[in-house]
């Protein structure tokens, strides 16, 4: 289609933009949604560096098949998703527990 | 486009700053939705389309609605500010953020590439896959597919690419070589051949895109032309005839594969140009001036015996260039008027007959194209078009500006073209100091043409000798190969040459691919500057709401005060009761809760 003119390095650094932002939020924020948050950017920044670089691959070949790099970034997708599902459960739980959502108080394994 | 993927990116790194940064949880996770539709419209730049609508169904459908139900049960809104303390890992962790973001980018920005490889800052470089190849290796060879559906070329890295009309590469294959360096299509468009500098033929499948069969034992490295016969039986589709002409004026031939090849002396000079006809006849023109139809089947007599056309006009005058197609010219389908350019509203599909049957009413057989020295006139060049059978002339072009150095004809007989240099590397016109860019003519041939043409076309300068050319079947598509430089499309009667790589080649290149024409015009008109409104505007309304919120933070009436009108059936006295506390929750989200506080 279009768009042959943006060189495959601006996406990675926004990837890696990304990242980082996601990277800071996790290790500064101290909800537990927030973190969860935090870390769906980075799993995103992820996905822009696998689609990218099918993208830009040189050659894929016949047999590859026109979405061989798509197929990776799915897979990250469905984990993504089930990890939020999982990860909000378990804050919920952890939060009758504790009445809080705050990571620094789940300092115990066996409550 | 870059203009649009700076946007998109801008967008995208605010909402992702806002996601971490926000206070409140709600608006953390709706800057967390703007980032996702970022990520969204980077994918729709990327050619992903389908990732993309996965994006937004799972991330904004599925997992943002999950985090705002999160947020909403634990009733945590305000985020950090109900825990203990402040955010003392604040700066730590922006130190190992922006660390982290300082050897991603640098490293990034540093990479040359590898040899062999692209580097990853080069603006031309996006090859591959379904999408356009950008810059790339030069092809040695073209040839377009009897259907009008696709262009095959044979590139110099061992590849056999073909390429839509629209300008997009439909598929790759290898061949065992370093390079390829002939392609031919069979007639009824199914398979394609091509030879690489092993002296292999190699056949694929063209709808398939998989290797149908292989033929070893050709002349390595000499073979200038391959072509593939029409099918000889009805259960399988490869049992074919495939034929190789070297320049030794030899056609090796196989009967099917992993066969011996037969070798046949057919011609005195290098074999130019070869076709199989859809009855199976073999066409073949060389540069000894003679154009031979003869049938190659098994225990047919020689073709030293075949029907031979002597085709130049003087002796010891060279041929410039040979072509062959191998139907006979036949009137144009009904088609009212059919317009083809780029512009044109509505335009059809030319109706292609995809079986094209040679023995309908159609007196003549194949043709064959000649760019030699017009007789009687010295330094003139001329184009004549004969009927390969009997030497009738079918059409003539005289007088053209300079010397022809590559002639296409489209596998339908429809159009002829040639690449036709300055004047001045003719020894005619030595004193001529500025010699005019090379130039493609083509022209229409067929018995109910009035205005035949020529329709003439600059090219780069760089379309020297050694350049190829391709007219497509059924539309006014033209290909041209320069040497050491990628290949470039024309579509529409005086279209400009459109390199791949262009936003305009497939924006404006509505030929015979219909469907995935349309669709390219569709997503680059519509779509993207769709997704990217679409982004501002969920920009807008996230910004809108956290202004809203902030507005009301310290005057709380004068946030809720416009509430009542947004939801009709909340009495208009309730909401001032309860607005003290609930200022900073998202009234939209839970607006039957209220009134009963």
């Amino acid at each position: 289609m279009t768009g042959g003119d943006i060189p495959l390095s601006w996406f990675l650094l926004f990837a890696s933009a990304a990242f980082a932002i996601g990277l800071f939020g996790v290790l500064a924020r101290r909800n537990a949604i927030a973190v969860l948050m935090a870390i769906e950017l980075m799993l995103n920044a992820a996905n822009i560096n696998l689609v990218a670089f099918w993208r830009y691959s040189d050659s894929p070949g016949p047999e590859a098949g026109p979405i061989a790099g798509v197929m990776l970034a799915i897979f990250v997708i469905t984990v993504a998703a089930a990890e939020v599902a999982v990860g909000i459960a378990l804050i919920l739980l952890c939060y009758r527990r504790w009445h809080a959502a705050d990571v620094d108080r789940y300092d115990s394994l066996a409550g | 486009m870059q203009l649009i993927f700076l946007i998109v990116s801008a967008v995208g790194l605010l909402s992702a700053l806002g996601t971490v940064l926000a206070r409140n949880l709600v608006h953390a996770a709706l800057f967390l939705v703007a980032f996702f539709f970022a990520v969204a419209c980077q994918f729709v730049l990327l050619e992903a389309e389908f990732l993309a609508a996965i994006q937004v169904l799972v991330y904004i459908g599925a997992v943002s609605i999950l985090l705002l139900f999160g947020v909403m049960l634990t009733r945590n809104i305000q985020g950090d500010e109900t825990t203990s303390g402040h955010w003392a890992w604040k700066l730590p962790a922006a130190i190992v953020a922006l660390g982290v973001f300082g050897v991603l980018g640098s490293s990034i920005t540093a990479e040359r590439g590898r040899p062999g490889q692209s580097s990853w800052t080069g603006t031309a470089t996006r090859p591959g896959g379904v999408n356009p190849r950008v810059g790339g290796p030069a092809s040695v060879a073209l040839a377009a597919s009897p259907t009008g559906r696709s262009l095959a070329s044979a590139d110099l890295d061992g590849r056999v690419r073909l390429w839509l009309p629209s300008g997009r590469q439909d598929s790759a294959f290898p061949t065992a070589g370093s390079t390829a360096s002939a392609v031919g299509f069979s007639p009824d468009g199914d398979l394609v051949a091509a030879a690489d500098d092993l002296g292999r033929v190699l056949v694929w499948d063209v709808l398939a895109r998989r290797p149908a069969f292989e033929c070893l034992g050709g002349l390595a490295g000499r073979i200038a032309s391959v072509a593939v016969g029409p099918r000889r039986s009805a259960e399988d589709p490869a049992d074919r005839l495939a034929a190789a002409a070297g320049l030794d004026g030899k056609v090796r031939l196989w009967d099917g594969p992993g066969s011996e090849p037969r070798v046949i002396p057919a011609h005195d000079g290098p074999i130019l140009a070869m076709s199989f006809t859809p009855d199976g006849l073999l066409v073949t023109a060389g540069a000894d001036r003679v154009v031979k139809v003869w049938d190659p089947s098994p225990g047919r007599p020689d073709p030293g015996d075949a029907l031979a056309v002597t085709i130049a006009t003087e002796p010891g005058r060279p041929v410039a260039a040979l072509a062959v197609s191998p139907v006979p010219p036949r009137p144009k389908p009904e088609q009212g008027d059919l317009d083809l350019r780029p512009g044109a509203p509505a335009a059809g599909a030319p109706a292609l007959d995809p079986d094209p049957d040679p023995a309908e009413d159609n007196p003549g057989g194949p043709i064959v194209a000649v760019a030699s020295l017009v007789s009687g006139e010295p330094g003139r060049w001329g184009l004549r078009v004969l009927d390969a059978t009997d030497g009738a002339e079918v059409a003539s072009f005289e007088g053209l500006d300079g010397v022809p150095i590559a002639l296409a004809l489209a596998p339908d007989s429809s159009r002829v073209a040639a690449l036709v240099g300055p004047a001045s590397l003719a020894s005619a016109s030595p004193g001529d100091e500025a010699p005019a860019a090379p130039s493609v003519l083509s022209w229409e041939i067929g018995p109910d043409v009035e205005d035949p043409g020529p329709v003439e076309l600059p090219v780069d300068r760089s379309a020297g000798v050694g350049s190829r050319l391709a007219v497509g079947a059924g539309g006014p598509l033209l290909a041209i190969a320069p040497p050491g430089a990628p290949i470039a499309f024309s579509v529409g009667e005086s279209g400009p040459w459109l390199s791949p790589r262009s936003p305009a080649a497939t924006a404006s290149a509505v030929v015979a691919d219909m469907p995935r024409a349309v669709g390219d015009e569709l997503m680059t008109r519509y779509v993207v500057p769709f997704e990217v409104a679409g982004l501002m505007l969920t920009a807008a309304i996230v910004g809108a709401i956290v202004l809203a919120r902030q507005d009301s933070r310290p005057a709380s009436a004068a946030g809720t005060a416009a509430d009542p009108t947004a939801l009709p059936a909340v009495p208009p006295v309730s909401p001032r009761g309860g607005d003290g506390e609930f200022t900073t929750v998202s009234v939209s989200e839970t607006p039957g809760a209220r009134p009963e506080r």
